[in-house]
């Protein structure tokens, strides 16, 4: 569960999120859909404590993102922005690094790192130097690195960007499973496509603030526009509606 | 705070490291050659240059020869001196600049003449300074020269009845006590110091930089902030990683000087057994262990300055003067000790500058507590002062997310 409120983020003289309050619950994808810049980035940092509201704040998993964050670190798996790999280390490496950084006894973490590594169909490249790997295989190590310590809330920004048709459907299915095992789930989207496909509900984010927030038929609805592009155009343009 | 997880992090970088190439050719394979052949080659390569000017028959060139007889008589007889007639000063001058000459000597018309009618002739002496063959000839033609000056006078004083033992009124007998070991330290400490401290810095360089401003690069720094350790746990971590590679380096720098003195003696090389350069194993811990205390001031400012940069290069461009600014303390101990000041406890309280100095003292072979207490203390303070700075930046989120 994750539950936002009044969420605000000031760098200097920009507004970068303006008071953004909005609810996920456990077994729902929700969407954070909006044009670059918008603030969708910044949003899922702060819920995940690398940054410090400037005011409001959120609870993940029960916990407040500004008193207690580094227990909101330990129920939270993240796929950033820009997720990156060590290459001189193989996957599995890279995995067990990050499952002592969440305190996982060795023998838990191997295991987890066998079930992540054959869910995701890279068990064979385990051993593998991650420098030599595909964008689409880099994507996949950093996802199972945002779920082997098994985190209730995950968090992914922009998780099939720059990858090919098959990758991006691979990643997909992947999220999908990760609901149906009831994980709250926040994904950070400019595509439609993705958002129309995944999320259950969605937030239309704009210069920092959301203007819209439902499913994908009440956008429609209030927007009196029949393709979610449509509504997606009329509401980020709009000042904003209550749903 | 966790020591599991500044454990974990500091196994990673260091598995991180060691796989990278660049890391073990700055840590092991340069030191491992250059300070070797630094330490025994240097002192016999300047020897040798010595011996070679010294070998060398100085060509002096003489304009008006037959000007003084009894002048060119006792040249003549001099060793290392070779005369060479020139009629010309522009053509002499133009040969010593060829180096076909050494020095040149212009004796005046009727000099034998003025001298023995009590004027007192000048002979004019033109050399190379910036030349040691030229220095060295300018020695031989002014010993040559004294040798022909006491031989007038004595003659002089022998006409008026004079003993000429009256102008030694006493003699001087001097002796050099500075021990062996340390005539051969001398040598050593004008350049091992500052390069030690150059490795102090260089050692774990790559290792601070790739643990910074690397994983900004590879995009791994925001996965690894979002992780349930402190950051102070982190940053320890990854500055330990450094100091465990800058600390190697320093091992292998010390004992590989060590070890070529005790197989490869330079001044026997040179034929020249007085002198034996050694360094017994206790100063040599003690030296590692300055150099230690350095590596970790200096591998605390690289990691800040690390944290700082946005990528790789940058980092790079900020860490490089670092190493120069190194050498600036390195090279005012030279002046200093050659002008033969003696450092007062305080100058051991100036970082980087007071490990320099205790290398240097500990080469000469003298072990000064006091000096070794106060360097080694204000090397570990400001050792602690900058890694809470690097601390405090990696808590920074406009440093964090610089771009």
């Amino acid at each position: 569960m994750v539950e936002v409120l009044n969420l605000t983020k000031q760098f200097n003289s920009i507004l970068a999120v303006d008071r953004v309050t909005f609810s996920c619950f456990p077994g729902e994808i929700f969407g954070l859909l909006g044009p670059n810049g918008a603030g969708k980035t910044t949003t899922l940092r702060m819920l995940s404590t690398a940054l410090r509201p400037t005011s409001g704040t959120a609870k993940v998993a029960g916990y407040d993102i500004v008193r207690e964050p580094e227990m909101v670190r330990r129920n939270i798996g993240v796929l950033p922005a820009d997720p990156g790999l060590y290459g001189r280390l193989t996957a599995a490496e890279n995995l067990r690094y990050f499952g002592r950084l969440y305190d996982m006894e060795g023998g838990t973490i191997d295991r987890r790192i066998a079930d992540v590594l054959e869910m995701l169909n890279l068990l064979e490249d385990k051993d593998r130097r991650t420098e030599g790997f595909s964008k689409g295989m880099k994507q996949k190590v950093a996802i199972a690195r945002a779920i082997l310590h098994d985190p209730p809330v995950l968090f992914f920004d922009e998780p099939t960007a720059g990858l090919d048709v098959m990758s991006a459907r691979a990643v997909h299915e992947f999220i999908a499973r990760c609901r149906d095992m009831g994980k709250t789930i926040i994904l950070s989207t400019h595509s439609m496509d993705e958002a129309q496909k995944l999320c259950d509900r969605i937030a239309i984010i704009a210069r920092g603030s959301i203007r819209a927030i439902g499913t994908l038929d009440d956008l429609r609805s209030v927007s009196r526009e029949s393709s979610l592009e449509e509504a997606f155009v009329k509401l980020a343009g709009d000042h904003g509606h209550e749903l | 705070m966790s020591s599991k997880h500044i454990l974990t992090v500091w196994q990673k970088e260091m598995l991180d490291t060691i796989r990278d190439r660049r890391t073990l050719l700055a840590m092991v394979i340069v030191p491992l050659l250059l300070m070797p052949a630094i330490t025994v080659g240097f002192p016999v390569l300047m020897e040798r240059q010595e011996e070679a000017a010294r070998r060398l028959v100085s060509g002096i060139a003489v304009i008006g020869g037959t000007n003084s007889s009894i002048l060119i008589g006792e040249l003549k007889d001099s060793k290392g001196i070779r005369l060479i007639e020139y009629a010309d000063l522009k053509i002499a001058l133009q040969a010593m600049k060829e180096n076909h000459v050494q020095l040149v000597v212009e004796i005046p018309e009727g000099f034998d003449r003025d001298m023995a009618s009590g004027l007192r002739p000048k002979v004019n002496v033109y050399y190379e300074g910036t030349r040691r063959t030229s220095d060295i000839a300018r020695g031989r033609f002014m010993d040559a020269f004294s040798r022909f000056s006491q031989k007038v006078v004595a003659k002089r004083l022998v006409g008026m009845h004079v003993d000429p033992a009256i102008l030694v009124p006493a003699e001087v007998i001097s002796e050099n006590i500075a021990s062996e070991e340390k005539m051969g330290g001398l040598l050593l400490s004008m350049m091992l110091p500052v390069l030690m401290a150059i490795w102090a810095s260089i050692g774990g360089m790559y290792t601070a930089i790739d643990v910074a401003a690397g994983e900004k690069e590879r995009g791994t720094l925001e996965s690894l902030i979002i992780t349930p350790p402190s950051r102070e746990s982190i940053v320890l971590g990854k500055f330990l990683a450094v100091l465990t590679i800058s600390g190697v380096t320093m091992l292998l720098v010390v004992s590989s000087i060590v070890l070529a003195l005790r197989l490869v003696n330079p001044a026997s090389l040179l034929g020249q057994n007085e002198a034996r350069f050694v360094l017994p194993i206790g100063r040599a811990a003690v030296m590692f262990l300055i150099g230690l205390l350095l590596a970790g001031l200096l591998g605390a400012i690289e990691i800040t300055l690390s944290i700082f940069a946005k990528s790789f290069k940058e980092a790079q461009n900020y860490i490089t003067p670092l190493y120069i600014a190194v050498m600036i303390p390195g090279f005012l101990t030279q002046i200093t000790s050659a002008a033969g000041a003696t450092a007062g406890p305080f100058y051991f309280a100036i970082p980087v500058a007071n490990a320099i100095e205790i290398f240097r003292e500990l080469l000469m072979g003298s072990v000064n507590w006091i000096h070794i207490g106060v360097a080694a203390i204000s090397s570990f303070v400001y050792a602690l002062l900058a890694l809470n700075i690097a601390i405090r930046i990696f808590c920074r989120e406009d440093v964090i997310f610089r771009s």
